[in-house]
């Protein structure tokens, strides 16, 4: 068997940045996929993409398929008793299937299978050459690519990303002929588009990285993105600070060069009075620049530009680079001082003019549903109402500002800044309206100060329950509100401000502040359990079973705090040695309970008609039992709880041993019935373990 | 390097694109955003008709006004425009040779084509391309039409728009856009700021505090209702220059803060109706005449040969 390197690059104007690792991927995944379908084997598959060029080099690919294939194909034929009749002479059956294969009858294999021995044929196919294979390979993996947005170019009707210049397809030393996305194939690669204009000859795809060193490329995306790394470390080191470095600004910067040159800049030191988020949003976003912080995380006047030349003169890229930052500085301060000028009450007033949902009001209403609840929440937990109310009616009001408008991640950042400003506002409202989006984001901080907490979780809740109410529930990974998101940002600020509060309640409390806009007559329970299913989510992604989760949901706790403290309960419970027993004590006793529900009618345990030693100790120790657990269960000392009734375990299953619940004697049944739905109470307030 | 003056640059990118075979144009006489309303862009790029062209267009934003006080955006700007359908392979090419032909070398400076695609929804167009950056400063934008007023591009129209401040700033060396050296002779030194620093400083608080908004809204209905019975007429241009007063008007509208961001969408919705019903009767009107252009450039290219 013969192996070579095979190279496909394909020569692009500029390509999207986003685009170019998700391409060179599916490149890579649908050549290992098609390479498996011919049963061509091949060492590995290295993709690379640059602005200009994505390309995949497999190294030692087979050059020839195995003539008849890998003998998976068989085509099957009639059984032999069928085929052949007793003297083994072949009927017309058989003969017909070795017609159908187009060969003698003699030519036919035998298989042996589970019902008797079977013809079989495995059609001739010879030996392929790879290389001739791979052209039309090429052309269906092409055109199967992920592509976001396809173009046109010129007065041709081929579409991709951008405009194809060159293909380069080679096998060894021989170029494969063909012609891709409207380009011959050959062995001529470009180098840098300033550094390397002409064409270089390719002799073997093995020499391709480093010949396009040479040219002022680096091929390989990922040493790219390395190589910016250490010198950003390595230039922000230079001004005593440390680069901040954003991993998807990395990824663009590596996408958006060839041959990286970072270069450290300054800019206006009196720009530092601007909130440092917008300085820093404006570098990223606008310059796809990279700040630098000092120890304290203090932003300094430097940022680092990562260029693609090596300049004759890189102070000229630098000055350039300075003016234009300044410039875009002064645009973010303009905003600010813009902004400034009005209080954050006075915006407030414009938010009537925007709609929040069609049906549902504008900001204006929603930013008082969200006063209302908020100032609810704030009093039942004894912060200040007035505050809480006052945040909730300003925490919008920033999305009327300019700054707001240029940079939309600065939502709610800006607010508090503007509510700041001036002293307009106390410093607890400005720090809530600044934190009541958190969390924006799966891993993001939640809102560390109470009332913000208060904040977030009223403006979420309105939302979740508004958007629910008018029908635009999520569905697969169609949630245009982030609606899922929203949800469990309110159950994990509760959990984590250890709060009692009841989310039925609130969710009943949010609706009725729509008044009549809401449909669904069902939307209280709908929205709890739209929220317990994200809770649950959360939960298993933590590493609590479903199971427990479950057994916890059976008790319909209604307050988020309280359900994680019963499922850290049943958790601690699942660990003693006598879990299993109880559990299968349990379901025991619940199966009982459940086919006798109908009968009993007696719930009181008359300690005169128990009779068995076991059922008396069971009992004694129930009513112990129950003067120390009862206490806890107020207290919601979950864990502590379950450990108490876990000593129960050896009594519990005495009594299962030795006595006989339905026995004849009714009074007696309906006795030890009662006592077991006493037993079932008591193990049953933090969950229902019968569920695990 | 000799320093070159604002009116050299738009001589000397003239002259390069005339040498590529583009006619010479001159701005449309209304006030538009951008280059591409010209009728010259937008309606040339709609059909089979080859077509290259330069011109300079004056350009009016009013959100991006700053009273003359920020170094780098003014509500009143240039852009030079280069159209070339089909749009040639070497376009990219022709694009670095133009900045050449100014003097700049590429493998001094930092020259990048950066994603951004650009979309105008009120033309109903979109196209993919790049802002070109020089040191970090975009001077030009690079856009491969895909669609105008909702129809296809076939074929592509390569729209080119330098940004002549920023060009000339950074040719020029200047911090601030008012610097920008515009001619030199017998008046002395003629700057940016000379001749429409006053202009921006009286036009910001024109646009941001002084349009009378109820007049502009009666406008905006006025040139809407107008275009459309003037479409009945089957009038296609003047229906275009209705279409863009309304666009004007609407940009005086937003800049006075006077449209509701629920209102917004409404608003743009209604200019794009319109522009997508004159783009498809442009089209229409120009298939009843034969594609003039088409005919013409098979000729010009027989009396090459």
């Amino acid at each position: 068997m013969i192996y070579e390197d095979f190279l496909l690059e394909i020569g692009c104007e500029e390509l999207p940045t986003r685009a170019q690792p998700v391409l060179t991927n599916a490149l890579k995944q649908d050549f290992e996929q098609a390479l498996a379908e011919l049963a061509l084997g091949f060492d590995e598959i290295h993709p690379y993409s640059t602005p200009r060029r994505l390309a995949i080099l497999i190294k030692r690919l087979q050059t020839e398929t195995l003539p008849n294939g890998d003998g998976k194909d068989r085509i099957r034929g009639p059984f032999i008793s069928v085929a052949e009749d007793a003297q083994g002479v072949p009927t017309a059956a058989g003969l017909g299937f070795a017609r159908s294969c187009g060969v003698d009858y003699a030519q036919l294999s035998r298989e042996t299978t589970s019902k008797g021995d079977r013809l079989y044929y495995i059609p001739l196919r010879p030996a392929q050459k790879t290389a001739e294979l791979l052209p039309a390979l090429c052309e269906k993996i092409i055109a199967a690519l992920p592509i976001a947005k396809r173009m046109r170019w010129g007065e041709g009707d081929i579409s991709f990303v951008r405009p194809v210049h060159w293909i380069v397809l080679m096998l060894g030393h021989e170029v494969i002929p063909a012609q891709i996305l409207g380009r011959n194939s050959d062995r001529l690669t470009y180098g840098h588009r300033f550094h390397h204009p002409q064409a270089i000859r390719l002799e073997h795809p093995k020499e391709y990285e480093s010949v396009l060193k040479k040219a002022h490329v680096i091929a390989n995306a990922d040493e790219r993105r390395h190589l910016i790394k250490e010198a950003l470390e390595k230039i922000a080191a230079m001004v005593q600070g440390v680069p901040g470095i954003d991993v998807d600004l990395l990824n663009e910067v590596t996408a958006i060069v060839e041959w990286p040159v970072p270069l450290l800049c300054q800019f206006d030191p009196h720009f530092l009075t601007v909130p440092h988020e917008a300085l820093i949003l404006a570098m990223q976003q606008h310059q796809k620049a990279f700040c630098i912080q000092d120890k304290q995380q203090q932003l300094l006047p430097y940022f680092i530009t990562v260029s693609n030349i090596n300049s004759g003169d890189p102070n000229e890229v630098i000055r350039g680079n300075e003016r234009v930052m300044n410039a875009r500085l002064a645009d973010a301060k303009f905003f600010f001082d813009t902004d400034r000028k009005h209080s954050l009450a006075f915006m407030a007033k414009r938010l009537s003019e925007i709609i929040f949902y069609a049906g549902l009001g504008s900001l204006q209403d929603k930013a008082e549903r969200i006063a209302t609840l908020a100032k609810t929440i704030a009093l039942f937990l004894g912060l200040n109402g007035e505050e809480a109310h006052r945040a909730g009616l300003l925490c919008k009001a920033d999305l009327v500002s300019d700054m707001v408008g240029e940079f939309p991640e600065l939502q709610g950042i800006m607010g508090g800044y503007y509510a700041a400003a001036h002293n307009h506002e106390t410093p607890a409202v400005a720090k809530a309206i600044a934190e009541h989006y958190q969390p924006r984001f799966a891993k993001d901080t939640l809102p560390i100060s109470p009332l913000g907490a208060v904040v977030a979780i009223a403006d979420k809740i309105d939302t979740v329950v508004g958007i629910f109410g008018v029908g635009e529930i999520p569905k697969g990974d169609k949630d245009p509100f982030a609606l899922r998101r929203l949800a469990l940002g309110v159950l994990k600020i509760i959990v984590e401000k250890q709060w009692p509060l009841n989310l039925e309640q609130l969710l009943q409390n949010a609706a009725s502040f729509y008044g009549d806009k809401l449909k669904s007559t069902n939307l209280v329970p709908q929205v709890f359990d739209f929220m317990m299913e994200r809770f649950k989510n959360h939960f298993i992604e933590e590493g609590v079973s479903a199971e427990i989760f479950m057994a916890v949901l059976a008790k319909h706790p209604v307050e988020p705090y309280d359900f994680s403290l019963r499922l850290r309960a049943v958790q601690a419970f699942c660990q003693l040695p006598q879990s299993e027993a109880l559990a299968a004590a349990n379901k025991r006793v619940s199966r009982i309970l459940e086919k006798e529900a109908n009968i009993l009618t007696e719930h009181k345990v008359q300690e005169k008609l128990l009779l068995e030693p076991a059922e008396k100790a069971l009992w004694q120790a129930l009513e112990e039992k129950k003067k120390v657990v009862l206490p806890l269960y107020e207290t919601h000392e979950y864990t502590k709880a379950l450990s108490a009734l876990a000593l129960l375990q050896p009594i519990i299953d005495d009594f299962f041993d030795s006595t006989m619940v339905m026995v004849e004697d009714r009074a007696l049944r309906e006795n030890r019935l009662a006592l077991l739905q006493q037993l079932y109470d008591l193990f049953s307030v933090v969950a229902d373990l019968s569920c695990l | 390097m000799q320093r070159l003056t604002f009116q050299a640059i738009i001589q000397t990118l003239q002259q390069f694109w005339q040498q590529q075979g583009c006619v010479v144009l001159q701005p449309l006489d209304m006030e538009v955003g951008a280059g591409t309303f010209h009728p010259q862009t937008f309606l040339k790029a709609i059909g089979p008709e080859p077509w290259s062209c330069v011109y300079v267009q004056p350009c009016r934003r009013p959100t991006d006004g700053r009273y003359g006080e920020n170094p780098n955006r003014v509500q009143h700007y240039y852009q030079l425009q280069v159209i070339l359908k089909p749009a040639p392979v070497n376009i990219q090419e022709l694009y670095l040779n133009s900045l050449r032909a100014l003097g700049i070398d590429p493998l001094l400076h930092d020259i990048r084509f950066v994603e951004d695609n650009w979309a105008s929804p009120t033309l109903g167009a979109w196209g993919l391309g790049w802002e070109v950056w020089q040191d970090g400063m975009e001077v030009s934008q690079f856009t491969y039409f895909q669609q105008a007023g909702g129809l296809d591009c076939v074929p592509v129209t390569g729209e080119l728009t330098y940004g002549l401040e920023r060009l000339a700033m950074y040719l020029q060396g200047a911090n601030n856009l008012f610097d920008i050296v515009w001619s030199e002779g017998p008046l002395g030194t003629i700057t940016y700021g000379d001749i429409f620093l006053q202009n921006e400083q009286e036009m910001s608080r024109y646009n941001f505090e002084c349009a009378d908004i109820a007049g502009l809204f009666q406008q905006f209905n006025h040139y809407e209702s107008e275009g459309r019975r003037l479409l009945e007429l089957n009038l296609v241009l003047p229906t275009y220059e209705m279409a863009i007063k309304a666009s004007h008007t609407f940009n005086l509208l937003d800049a006075r803060h006077a449209i509701s961001v629920a209102e917004r969408q409404n608003y743009i919705l209604r200019l794009r109706t319109l522009i997508s019903e004159i783009a498809k009767r442009y089209y229409e009107e120009r298939e009843k005449k034969g594609f003039p252009l088409l005919k013409q450039c098979e000729e010009g290219e027989q009396h090459d040969l």
